[in-house]
């Protein structure tokens, strides 16, 4: 299985004026290429960080320490981190283009949604001389919003605040597919949304990523879309990458406790009542983490070993766990 | 018996644990950062310059006309003027004036503000529509003709009718201000609790919403006392109003007035007064934006 | 059992003003609405924004008047009590209301023990300091949060969501009501985070006998919350289904609770390759001042025809009611297991 995108060993820093916080530390993550990839953490993990350093769009003061963003792409494979900012204008959007959590900022307010997708091909494409490229951008507009499911003559002069969330979301989605990416980053694309819309939304997702071929990359908290939608998890906690492996193996094994537990702690409509248990404690403060395993303070088969020394990352065929457990297991 | 010393040692362990707590806070916010520090510093300068200063360098008015507009030395730091008296005297006597005004109009200014701000937002209806109007009324009309026309009717010989009529114009601002932050909390989710809880109004208005505009006010009170300083020597320089002459914007109303432009000994005479001004000015601008970062961050929603 | 709260035919209407050139909109936001509170147990209201599920809350809480209607309280219309008098005063004290945003709903410039002080010390003036600070421990420790000195000195943003969520419970809790309406409580929450506080509400049910009106869009945790209790369906300002959670859950009727069941993500693998196509016509609600008469629900029911433009009545059936003029079209719900087996055994 090929891979669009390789993160090798990165590291994330926000340097503040008193002191910096680690926001990702040394982070390792393929992400396949045709496939989709949910990246799940709560509150501290560094997901957020971590993706929007692929687009390299980290929110100030956070910047790469150190460690390569390899993107494969036409042609020769590159280091997103070393490129500079001309190339970078170039490569977002066009190979990587991002969805971002609750579209209502994510529109510009005084441009009607024509307006916004013009501007971007226009940037894009400023070779092209103006008539064609007025026509290509009016062409390739409608169509994306027919592939959305949108009325193209009613969507595209209104302005963002006239549309409801579920709406904007889908006009955010047809946006990021404007130049054929070959990844999508999507940030909690449905948390706005109520679950009717949400099940729509990914249904319409799913084409693209099957019908298109384009990779996705799907930051999230909710397990169940997980399930669902996504071919391969990555799970992250205190900025560092717990679990990584196929949905199958990560849902079923349950190999780390931190997944293990969200799996247990997280109400479904099939999950059994009485059996459901609560993590302990709370989501680490990045400014103080624990030492030794970050999750230990919070893990039910917490050994003394995980409290002094940082588990290793240990890979079971395909499968990677960064747990002492797996360690013990494997040593017999 | 036990029981009451108990309880009475808990209420005087509690209170001076409270003082302790104020006074670490004051100090973190007036000395927290680089610019507080230095604007605060600058303040405390002028009020201890103005308290202890006529003592350590008394001045009279003695008229000395041998030691006319002589230039700085040793004995007269910054010369002396038309009539032989020292100017750094006259500066150092003038100091406490010049805050009494600038303290007195920001007290004036801020408490107007917050009443009249406050009770509009809260009651609303007929009454915020007044005051709003008033607002509106005050912040359109040219502030330097109303100043005129008043001078031309009073006589400003006193401190207080000095803050008073430089406070006119400096109310509306922060009434509107204060106002719409009062009309945007009322909305907020912890204003609204209070009501299920079944809060009183007393309770809400001064425990819940006027400490968040606690910091508002603070900041805008130094601003009001920095405009009032511009304002009065302007008012001054005007010949609108004019009393002590020990006050820094008659030592140089009186300078421009009596020849210091063109004599070249008696620079000291016009510049001393303008900085001083200037450097008061200079404090109180740092110390406003220094305040902004301390108190913000914290009520900053994350 | 016991009747805690009655909503009686409760109507809540808004109107936007009207210009030169738009007539005077009106938002029906709640109609007709019928719905008991029983002493002891909990109820879960669910439904997508704009159902009307938080206005219900804010009139129950007394923060928002019906413009028809009446709620009574232990058999008592609550509007006819004057604004004050023991019994409105009473009231305020036994209904008490958790907010969905817990950093909002805390005074961020007060410490968290001045926060929750202060409605003790308005309601309950013959304590002295002692008492107060003893109370408040209780309070800590029945939430959780202990210990308490580590929490009360605190700012709200000094604390995560989740602490802070419980402070918003120990506060409701620090007047003694005997009713909290829970507004959407996990949903800002981290997911790790979430059980234990709706574990929490349900324990304070169940050995302190505190009723919970439980608002949310989430089926899943109202699953967990409402357990051997009930849930309520609403649509556009109307309640849809109604009754006891297991039943309904397991055995929708109403055409809408289908398709908001259908639409629930199942966190396992096995489930996800089961083709579920969402029994609903369109993805846009519409807008509460355009409603078409008869049942709500109409433009997007895959089963409806001109018998749902005639005033709809409630069914009663199998430990529910529900609002459809002809169930018998509509076909049975199929529970994800079953669909399970059907498709393993295809």
């Amino acid at each position: 299985m090929e891979n669009i995108i390789e993160l090798k060993k990165v590291t994330i820093d926000y340097n503040l004026k008193k002191y910096s916080l680690r926001a990702v530390s040394e982070v390792s993550l393929p992400i396949k290429k045709g496939k989709v990839t949910a990246l799940v953490g709560e509150s501290g993990s560094g997901k957020t960080t971590l993706a929007t350093s692929i687009l390299e769009v980290i929110s100030s003061p956070g910047v790469v320490d150190s460690g390569e963003i390899i993107y494969f792409g036409d042609k020769v494979p590159f280091d997103i981190t070393k490129l500079s900012e001309h190339e970078l204008n170039a490569f977002r959007w066009k190979d990587v283009s991002m969805v971002f959590q609750g579209a209502q900022s994510a529109l510009n307010p005084i441009m009607t949604v024509y307006e916004q997708f013009e501007e971007t091909y226009r940037v894009h494409h400023h070779r092209l001389p103006k008539a064609k490229l007025v026509k290509q951008a009016k062409k390739k507009t409608i169509e994306l919003l027919n592939f959305v499911n949108l009325d193209p003559d009613r969507i595209m002069p209104m302005y963002p605040h006239e549309l409801s969330g579920g709406m904007k979301q889908r006009v955010m989605i047809a946006f990021s597919l404007l130049l054929n990416p070959k990844l999508i980053i999507l940030d909690e694309p449905t948390t706005a949304l109520d679950v009717i819309v949400q099940g729509y939304i990914f249904k319409i997702l799913k084409r693209i990523n099957v019908e298109m071929g384009i990779s996705m990359l799907l930051l999230t908290h909710d397990i169940g879309v997980v399930a669902e939608f996504a071919d391969y998890v990555a799970v992250m906690y205190g900025g560092k990458l717990m679990e990584y492996g196929t949905t199958r193996q990560v849902f079923k094994e349950k190999l780390h406790p931190y997944a293990k537990g969200l799996i247990e702690s997280t109400p479904s409509l099939l999950s059994d009542i009485d059996q459901m248990k609560p993590i302990k404690g709370s989501p680490p403060d990045i400014r103080n983490l624990p030492h030794g395993c970050v999750f230990h303070p919070r893990c039910d088969f917490c050994m003394d070993i995980c409290k002094t020394i940082e588990p290793v990352d240990h890979m079971l065929g395909d499968h990677l766990v960064k747990c002492h457990l797996v360690e013990e297991v494997d040593a017999r | 018996m036990n029981d009451t010393s108990a309880v009475k040692y808990n209420f005087i362990a509690n209170l001076l644990e409270k003082i302790r707590k104020f006074f670490k806070n004051v100090v973190r916010v007036f000395f927290g950062n680089r610019r507080s520090a230095f604007g605060t510093s600058v303040i405390i300068f002028f009020i201890v310059l103005g308290v202890f200063g006529p003592f350590v360098f008394p001045y009279s008015t003695d008229i000395s006309m041998l030691d006319q507009l002589l230039p700085p030395s040793w004995s007269h730091p910054f010369g002396t003027d038309l009539w032989g008296r020292d100017v750094f005297r006259q500066i150092v006597a003038g100091t406490s004036d010049v805050l009494a005004i600038a303290f007195l109009a920001a007290i004036f200014s801020v408490v107007l503000a917050l009443i009249l701000g406050m009770f509009s937002g809260i009651v609303g209806g007929v009454f915020d529509k007044f005051i709003m109007f008033l607002t509106n009324v005050f912040l359109t009309i040219p502030s330097l003709p109303v100043f005129l026309i008043l001078a031309a009717l009073f006589t400003v010989d006193n401190a207080v009718s000095f803050a008073i009529i430089l406070s006119i114009f400096s109310w509306a601002g922060m009434c509107r201000s204060i106002r719409a932050q009062i009309i945007s909390l009322k909305e907020r989710d912890f204003i609204q609790i209070c009501k299920v809880m079944k809060m009183s109004k007393g309770h809400i208005i001064f425990k819940e919403l006027l400490p968040n505009v606690g910091s508002y006010i603070l900041i805008n009170f130094i601003i009001v006392m920095k405009n009032a300083i511009t304002g009065s020597v302007g008012l001054m320089l005007l010949g609108v109003a004019s009393f002590e002459p020990t006050n820094w914007g008659a030592i140089l109303t009186s300078a421009k007035n009596n020849g210091a432009l063109i004599n070249p000994n008696s620079y000291m005479w016009l510049f001393a007064p303008i900085l001083c001004i200037a450097i008061f000015q200079l404090g109180v601008i740092v110390l406003s934006k220094g305040l902004d970062d301390t108190l913000n961050p914290r009520l900053r929603v994350m | 059992m016991k009747k805690l709260i009655e909503l009686k035919n409760i109507n809540m209407v808004f109107s936007k003003r009207g210009t030169l050139l738009k007539s005077e909109k009106f938002f029906h936001v709640l109609k007709d609405i019928n719905l008991d509170i029983y002493e002891g147990e909990i109820v879960a209201l669910i439904g997508e924004s704009g159902c009307g599920k938080t206005t219900i809350g804010r009139i129950v809480t007394g923060l928002q008047k019906p413009t028809s209607g009446e709620l009574r309280y232990e058999g008592k219309n609550i509007y006819s009590f004057l604004k004050v008098g023991q019994e409105f005063d009473e009231y305020r004290r036994y209904v008490q209301f958790v907010q969905q945003d817990s950093y909002a709903a805390l005074n961020p410039v007060r410490t968290i023990r001045q926060s929750l002080e202060a409605p003790i010390r308005t309601h309950y003036k013959h304590l002295n300091s002692r008492q107060v600070d003893e109370k408040l421990n209780g309070l800590m420790a029945l939430v959780g949060l202990v210990p308490a000195d580590q929490f009360l000195d605190k700012y709200p943003h000094q604390l995560s969501g989740g602490q802070r969520q419980r402070i918003l419970m120990a506060r409701a809790l620090s007047l003694e009501p005997k009713l909290i309406v829970a507004d959407e409580p996990v949903s800002m929450i981290d997911v790790s985070l979430r059980l234990s506080i709706l574990k929490l509400m349900s324990d304070l049910n169940q050995k302190m006998g505190v009723v919970f009106i439980y608002i949310t869009h989430d089926l899943s945790t109202a699953r967990y919350i409402a357990n051997k209790n009930r849930i309520v369906v609403m649509y556009l300002g109307e309640i849809m289904e109604e009754g006891d959670a297991e039943t309904i859950i397991n055995d929708p009727l109403h055409p809408y609770t289908q398709a908001l069941i259908s639409a629930i993500p199942i966190p396992d693998p096995d489930y996800a390759k089961l083709d579920k196509e969402l029994p609903i016509k369109s993805m846009e609600m519409e807008s509460l001042d355009k409603r078409t008469p008869g049942c709500p629900f109409y433009p997007r029911c895959l089963y409806a025809d001109e018998v749902c433009l005639e005033p709809v009545d409630y069914v009663f059936r199998d430990k529910r009611r529900v609002k459809c003029c002809h169930l018998d079209k509509v076909p049975a719900f199929i529970p994800i297991r079953k669909l399970k087996e059907q498709n393993d055994n295809a």
